[in-house]
């Protein structure tokens, strides 16, 4: 039995945070065995939010499956949308052939779905530990991404827009001007934020040397994304496991040695920083042209072509009722999402249907690491700890 | 090692059995050739071409259903060229096909759009060709019943010529040159489809050319859910799957891995309409009035307990679940303290397992017929009474040529099509044929004996005979229902004993749980696992118990009385004792039954069956229908008389799953029996239709509108002295008097008239009497 | 005769405080709204103006849920606690500067009035406490609860020593415990100048002794869902906002009065400026609200024993001794 349900002495006290719970950002139950505030042992318990996702990939075809991964980190929607799609898309090697502007748009979408996401977590972590208006100056800014969102898709929370093969339509018009005048304004937004907490002394005091996780300790516990980068991990997949355009972007990696808290809230806002030059760059360097590859066998056809002739209708019947056929093998992708390594690892037997689909959630692997990180804090590290991991329960249950 | 040969696939090496073909080499290696035409059904024909692979070596590519491996071949499944070829194929196909795929019901399902799909079919050459405003030119047959085909969906790749031909053995479809300049599917003689109308030319074509019309535009095939359940029909034990959709069951469809190989009959296939709730009973009933549950159950326990153990008996329809019979079994053992229980299997199967000879192997897998290089039928019309049989009986002699076929009847039936040696005795004749044939056999088998028969058996069929190696026995229910039936069984036994442990043995009934009504011991003579016991109750004898006031209360499971028994005998039984009556389907013994409780249909039950093969079923719940399963009415009966039903011990013996049967007939007995003595010229046979099986199956959709109405069947020239026509009406008069049409068949024996069982308002042991299938029969032409 | 006055004017007070408090709320969320770049309440009344009724007869209409192993009378208790001894200080806290009648008598715009206000307006917010403690107690074990209410204690029992302290100073030099005597000595410079210090402190203290953001642990909902006030709904957790605010009204107007010279001040009339003084203060409650996060349990007890008491006790005996040997205090 796990050390966190023992009490050994009438000072300890077993508390249930959650799985009801103001900061438990979802449904985490983190059960604490206290001496007074002070944490003895602590245990995380998830699963309160799994619906199964893996299973349910089974018995769908892979672009059914599609709207799925937008139920799982449903901050950074578009950033699963693209883990997905691009390890289906390594699974029928059709990477190469994705359309430039695809890949651009891309990563345009991967980039802001990362700053929506740091700004939700900026938001939640600063209200957490008691500083209200980040909150609500965090998600003005997220508004404007939302907007785009929805400009690009139709939806503001579960996008679906990456599909396979490229992405479901072209950019609309006037989306370009609101990213130039939002990659302008962000500089701007991100100083705000800073203004209000990076220097701020009750911040300072509730972040610093709060939740900290060794290098080794980050690496041996798999925790992956800003976690690592906070504890001088130099590891990003968009650098160091290129893909899409990536490689021709020119961007940083912050990565910032404690380990504590405070770093780990000083790389997101690095990080957002860097997305946003990122923007700036893919502006520059959009080209046009088409938006999804043209192979028949695995994406659908434009209706022109399926109400004129009989083969592409009786294409199209296969692809939407019994899905396209994958060649046989595995393959897995990993993608640097805003909350870590997003990884689908896909087992094909040459089915329209994934024999087997496994998610790797950051935040399920990040979770695992905090009761080293809060052992022997007060109640109140819990919630800065909780904060600076940013977890996601629709990623961690699945 | 001779016959292994190596053939080398796509570069890699496979070894071979030396007949197979390159696809069935392919197939089982996990190589994947497509394949419009060709099924495992019945093998290869040839006329897709779209399974072509190339030889090395050889210029055109060749098709792999047909062409055998030879050793050192070197295949390659998809080369350039091959594909190439293949797709020069699809492009003649999609040619004329219409887009008309948003409206048919195939689509989902259909081989053509998995082929152009698989090919990835970008652009075809050939639409140039065709003028889009002539295309849908072809014959659309709205006037075939049952099946709807649209010439203009086929692909003509003959599956269905085929499957009709060499499964079904019937044959009524081919291609027909039409006056548009091109061939079409049709029937041979131009005239509307007359057949089986078994569908399976439905279930086996690629496309939406042969559709169904009872499910034209009822869903599409991906919208329902597919439960995998067993047949109620008959014992066959056909697996087929209900496609259920909001809580209905639209269409019936059976894969290629059942152990039917997707064949199904007329019955199973259409009939899943008398599930539908206008056929069922839907409220208890107490006295005729509409009752609920608790009162009905409390009821039903009152009327069993106000009788004496003795004074009460259960009859089983056989079409209950195995769980339901142990059920029934248990309480009245336990609680009720009787052993009064018979099944409507003692009509047939009960008269033939209780004489078993020994080495018999009684219970035999349909498919293991292929083993025997004999199949001698008798008594029975095998595709009437049970088509499974007719359908492997077809593959053995017709598509496998494996087997030889003797026919024992007193008509000719479809089977003779395939070439039989026919042996024919006359109706009520059985025992005196047998012992007949077993006084030849046992001659050419040097066995001494002093049984013999006066009917003379010809030459090649006692060659034929006794020079089997292994000998599939078909026995006819019909033959074994005779007045004499008994009889029958043992002299049949006699025979099955001189050939030993060469027989295999199948035995039809068209009570699809008959085997499990033995093996669960509630048959007259059977205990559990099928052992015998003393005979104690009988259903024959139950009209006269209950007249003699030695049956007061009769517990009905699944048993509609008018089903084996006259309408006046039936009658008599509801007048003298309390019947209670547990059956899901309205019948007329709702109308008399004291207490009537609704059960679940097979649609709604789990459980098992028993089929021919003495496998267990598993028959799975498809819809919901807020009626319980007969078992737990009879557990809360159970309960009132404060006996808890061990569930336990029902799954315990259900996990035994093999029959004990005594197999202890080990010398021939002699078996005298003088027949039925038929007053007047015509004989009438009371027979098996293709298209019921039981009352309700009258309610089936596809049955009904197969045949609407009995048919009397007459010879030609005793039509002609009675001055019947083709499609008069004929009162027929045996004990009382029926009106039918009449049908000249000149497959007919002179002499002999059959007029079928089981349709609905109509019974035909009226004629001949309860629990015979004999009578004489006077013809009158009606109006 | 100075009964039936008394009495007049507690309802009065009490009547005004309730409105007050009523309006308190929506003058913080219509502050922090426009803080955040919102509007705040806007729909109901104009401008929002009777969003604050609504909220205060939706807590009379809302479901009251006792726990089942909540002690019942202490539960009844515990907002009853704490929702009045802030009304008892806050009747020893003058609405107006004093009234010289004609016949020579004095009107006095509070309730009661005698020369130790301070003590009794200490001795009162001291009392307040119990109702949080209560409620920890009567919350049947809810261990929210119990640690909310254990801070709480803690919290106040620190920080009403700082208090203490920090007006120890500014009476010095008023060499009063009266509240009016203590405005007479600010007459020509505020206190604050003197003192700033023991200002800060006490301002610090206040904040803490009403357990507002930066200080509002007791009820830090990330971390104790509501603190003390878990297990309590409906018009009992009105209960304790209630005397929470009626708290920050009696603290504002301490402050204001002993260190910003309560209603001394040019030009404007007296009383006016004595209400402009506490609405800054609670206008400053506002944006620290605003503006800080919150300080954990730990750090905030440092502050108090570490920090800030050393500090008064230093400046304490500064005034002293300034004090005693005539120099200026500071």
């Amino acid at each position: 039995m796990n050390e966190a349900y023992v009490v050994n002495n009438e000072r300890e006290v077993i508390l249930n945070v959650g799985p009801q719970h103001p900061a438990t950002h979802g449904v985490l139950r983190y059960v604490v065995k206290l001496d007074g505030e002070r944490i003895v042992d602590s245990d995380p318990q998830v699963g309160f939010l799994h619906r199964g996702i893996e299973k349910l990939a089974e018995y769908m075809t892979y672009h059914q499956f599609n709207p799925y991964t937008d139920r799982l980190d449903y901050l950074a929607s578009m950033n699963n949308n693209l883990a997905y799609v691009m390890a289906v898309e390594k699974l029928l090697g059709i990477t190469d052939q994705i359309p430039e502007r695809a890949q651009y748009i891309r990563v345009i979408m991967a980039e802001l779905g990362r700053i929506a996401s740091h700004l939700v977590w900026l938001a939640t972590h600063a209200l957490d530990i008691g500083a209200m208006t980040v909150f609500l100056y965090s998600f003005r800014e997220r508004e404007y991404i939302i907007d785009m969102f929805e400009m690009a898709c139709g939806n503001r929370l579960t996008y679906n827009y990456i599909r396979i093969g490229g992405v479901a339509r072209d950019l609309p018009d006037g989306f370009m001007d609101r990213l130039k005048e939002f990659t302008k304004l962000f500089y701007g937004k991100v100083k705000e934020y800073h203004q209000l907490l990076t220097k701020n002394r009750i911040w300072l005091k509730r972040t610093k040397d709060v939740g900290y996780i060794s290098k080794e300790d980050a690496i041996n516990y798999g925790i992956a994304g800003p976690c690592t980068r906070g504890s001088g991990v130099d590891w990003d997949l968009r650098r160091d496991m290129p893909y899409l355009v990536y490689p021709e972007l020119n961007f940083e990696i912050p990565v910032y040695d404690e380990g504590d808290v405070y770093a780990r809230y000083l790389v997101r806002m690095d990080e957002m920083v860097q997305s946003n030059r990122i923007l700036e760059q893919c502006i520059e360097k959009i080209p046009d042209g088409p938006v999804m590859i043209d192979e028949p066998r695995y994406v659908w056809e434009p209706k022109e072509r399926i109400m004129m002739n009989n083969y592409a209708l009786m294409k199209h019947f296969v692809k939407v009722v019994k899905g396209f056929k994958a060649p046989p093998g595995e393959v897995y992708f990993g993608a640097e999402n805003p909350k870590g390594e997003l990884g689908f690892y896909i087992y094909s037997t040459g089915e329209g249907k994934p024999y087997r689909l496994k998610i790797r959630a950051p935040s399920f692997i990040n979770i695992s690491a905090m009761p080293k990180m809060v052992k022997g804090g007060l109640i109140a590290d819990i919630i800065s700890v909780i904060g600076s991991l940013d977890f996601v329960f629709g990623e961690c249950d699945r | 090692m001779a016959d292994t040969v190596k053939v080398k696939i796509n570069g890699k090496e496979y070894e071979a059995k030396k007949d197979e073909t390159i696809l069935q080499v392919a197939r089982r290696n996990g190589i994947y050739i497509p394949a419009i035409c060709y099924s495992d059904r019945f093998g290869a024909i040839g006329a897709c071409r779209i399974c072509a692979v190339e030889i090395v070596g050889m210029k055109k590519p060749m098709l792999s259903c047909a062409m055998k491996v030879k050793d050192g071949m070197e295949i390659l499944t998809d080369s350039e060229k091959v594909i190439e070829f293949r797709k020069n194929i699809v492009y003649e196909w999609d040619k004329f096909h219409p887009l008309q795929c948003g409206v048919c019901d195939k689509s989902g399902e259909c081989g053509l759009q998995d082929i152009n799909y698989e090919l990835n079919i970008t652009e075809n050459p050939l639409e140039k060709e065709a003028d889009p405003l002539s295309v849908p030119n072809r014959t659309i047959h709205y006037e075939w019943k049952i099946i709807h085909h649209d010439a203009n969906l086929c692909i003509q790749c003959r599956r269905c010529v085929t499957i009709c031909d060499r499964v079904v053995n019937f044959g009524i479809l081919a291609l027909v040159k039409k006056e548009w300049g091109g061939r079409e599917i049709d029937t041979k003689d131009g005239k509307p489809l007359d057949c089986e109308f078994c569908g399976q030319c439905v279930s086996i074509c690629p496309t939406g050319a042969m559709s169904s019309k009872l499910f034209k535009y009822k869903a599409r095939p991906w919208e329902m859910d597919k439960v995998r359940t067993t047949c109620q029909f008959c014992a066959s034990g056909c697996q087929m799957d209900l496609n259920v959709k909001d809580n209905k069951v639209l269409r019936v469809t059976s894969e290629d891995d059942t152990p039917n190989m997707a064949n199904l009959c007329n019955l199973g296939r259409f009939n899943y309409s008398v599930v539908e709730s206008k056929n069922l009973i839907n409220s208890p009933k107490v006295n005729g009035s509409s009752s609920n549950l608790d009162v009905a159950i409390k009821k039903a326990a009152d009327i069993l307990k106000s009788h004496g153990p003795d004074e009460i008996a259960a009859i089983c329809g056989a079409r209950e679940t195995v769980e339901d019979q142990l059920a029934l079994k248990l309480f009245f053992e336990n609680a009720i303290k009787t052993s009064n229980i018979d099944s409507f299997a003692s009509t047939h199967i009960g008269k033939l397992f209780s004489v078993l000879p020994k080495g018999v192997s009684p219970l035999n897998n349909v498919s293991d017929m292929e083993e025997c290089d004999v199949i001698f039928a008798f008594g029975g019309d095998v595709a009437n009474e049970m088509p499974r049989l007719d359908w492997q009986t077809t593959r053995n002699v017709k598509l496998l040529k494996k087997s030889k076929l003797v026919t024992a009847y007193w008509r000719d039936t479809k089977i003779d099509t395939l070439g039989s040696v026919a042996l024919r005795y006359e109706p009520g004749q059985e025992v005196e044929f047998l012992n007949s044939l077993f006084g030849s056999l046992a001659g050419a088998l040097n066995v001494s004996t002093d049984i013999k028969g006066s009917i003379e058996i010809p030459e090649d069929a006692v060659k034929v005979l006794s020079e089997a190696k292994k000998i599939a026995f078909l026995v006819g229910q019909e033959a074994l229902e005779r007045p004499n039936g008994s009889d029958v069984a043992l002299a049949l036994a006699n025979l099955m004993l001189l050939f030993g442990d060469k027989v295999k043995l199948y035995a039809s009934s068209k009570y699809n749980n008959s085997y499990g009504a033995i093996y669960s011991g509630v048959t007259n003579g059977f205990d559990l696992y099928g052992k015998s016991k003393e005979k104690v109750f009988s259903l024959y004898d139950l009209p006269k118990l209950v007249e003699d006031g030695k049956i007061r209360a009769i517990f009905l499971l699944n048993a509609d009385l008018f089903t084996i028994f006259s309408d006046e005998d039936a009658r008599k039984i509801f007048d003298k004792a309390d019947v209670i009556y547990l059956d899901a389907y309205m019948s007329d013994s709702v109308k008399y039954a004291k207490v009537v409780i609704p059960v679940a249909t097979f649609a709604s039950t789990d459980g098992h069956y028993v089929n021919i093969e003495g496998r267990f079923n598993r028959v799975r719940k498809a819809i919901d229908r807020d009626v319980l399963m007969a078992k737990d009415v009879v557990i809360r009966i159970a309960g009132q008389y404060g006996y808890n039903l061990p569930i336990g011990y029902i799954k315990e013996a259900l996990d035994k799953a093999t029959f004990d049967l005594d197999q202890d007939m080990d010398s021939f007995r002699n078996v005298q029996s003088g027949g039925f003595d038929f007053t007047g010229s015509l004989k009438g046979v009371v027979v098996y239709s293709k298209f019921r099986s039981g009352i309700f199956s009258s309610f089936g959709e596809g049955a009904s509108i197969a045949m609407e109405e009995p048919v009397l069947e007459i010879n030609p020239e005793d039509a002609q002295t009675l001055g019947i026509e083709d499609g008069n009406y004929v009162n027929v008069e045996g004990l009382s008097a029926l009106r039918v049409k009449a049908k000249i068949d000149d497959q007919m024996p002179k002499g002999v008239v059959s007029i079928p069982l089981w349709f609905a308002g109509y019974n035909a042991y009226n004629v001949s009497g309860s629990l015979t299938n004999l009578f004489s029969a006077k013809l009158m032409k009606g109006e | 005769m100075e009964v039936l006055i008394a009495i007049i004017k507690l309802i009065i007070v009490v009547t005004v405080l309730s409105v007050y408090v009523m309006y308190a709320t929506w003058y913080e969320r219509k502050v922090i709204g426009h803080m955040q770049q919102r509007i705040g309440p806007k729909r109901v009344g104009w401008h929002g103006l009777l969003q604050p009724i609504a909220d205060t007869l939706k807590s009379f209409w809302k479901e009251d849920v006792i726990p089942e192993k909540a002690d019942k009378p202490l539960f009844w208790l515990a907002p009853s606690i704490a929702a009045t001894f802030p009304f008892a200080a806050a009747i020893a806290i003058p609405f107006a500067p004093p009234l010289h009648l004609a016949n020579g008598k004095v009107f006095y715009f509070s309730v009661f009035h005698s020369k130790i206000d301070i003590l009794y307006i200490l001795g009162m917010m001291g009392l307040t406490s119990f109702g949080v403690l209560i409620a920890g107690i009567a919350s049947g074990g809810s261990k929210y609860a119990f640690t909310g209410s254990q801070r709480e204690a803690a919290q106040i029992v620190s920080y009403e020593a700082i208090l203490a302290l920090a007006l120890l100073n500014p009476i010095l030099m008023a060499h009063s415990l009266s509240l009016e005597k203590i405005v007479e000595a600010q007459r020509h410079l505020w206190f604050v100048f003197y003192q700033p210090f023991a200002f800060v402190a006490f301002v610090i203290a206040m904040i803490a002794a009403t357990a507002r953001i930066p200080f509002d642990l007791p009820e830090a909902e990330p971390e104790l869902v509501a603190g003390h006030m878990t297990e309590f709904s409906g018009l009992k957790m009105g209960l304790f906002f209630f005397g929470q605010y009626v708290m920050i009204f009696v603290v504002s107007a301490l402050a204001s009065i002993v260190f910003l010279g309560g209603w001394t001040g040019p030009v404007l009339p007296g009383v006016v400026w004595y209400w402009i003084k506490i609405l800054a203060f609670i206008f400053m409650y506002t944006w620290f609200w605003g503006t800080f996060p919150r300080y954990r349990y730990d750090q905030l007890m440092d502050i108090a024993w570490k920090a800030l008491l050393p500090l008064m006790v230093l400046n304490i005996l500064w005034t002293g001794f300034a004090l005693a040997v005539g120099l200026p205090v500071l």
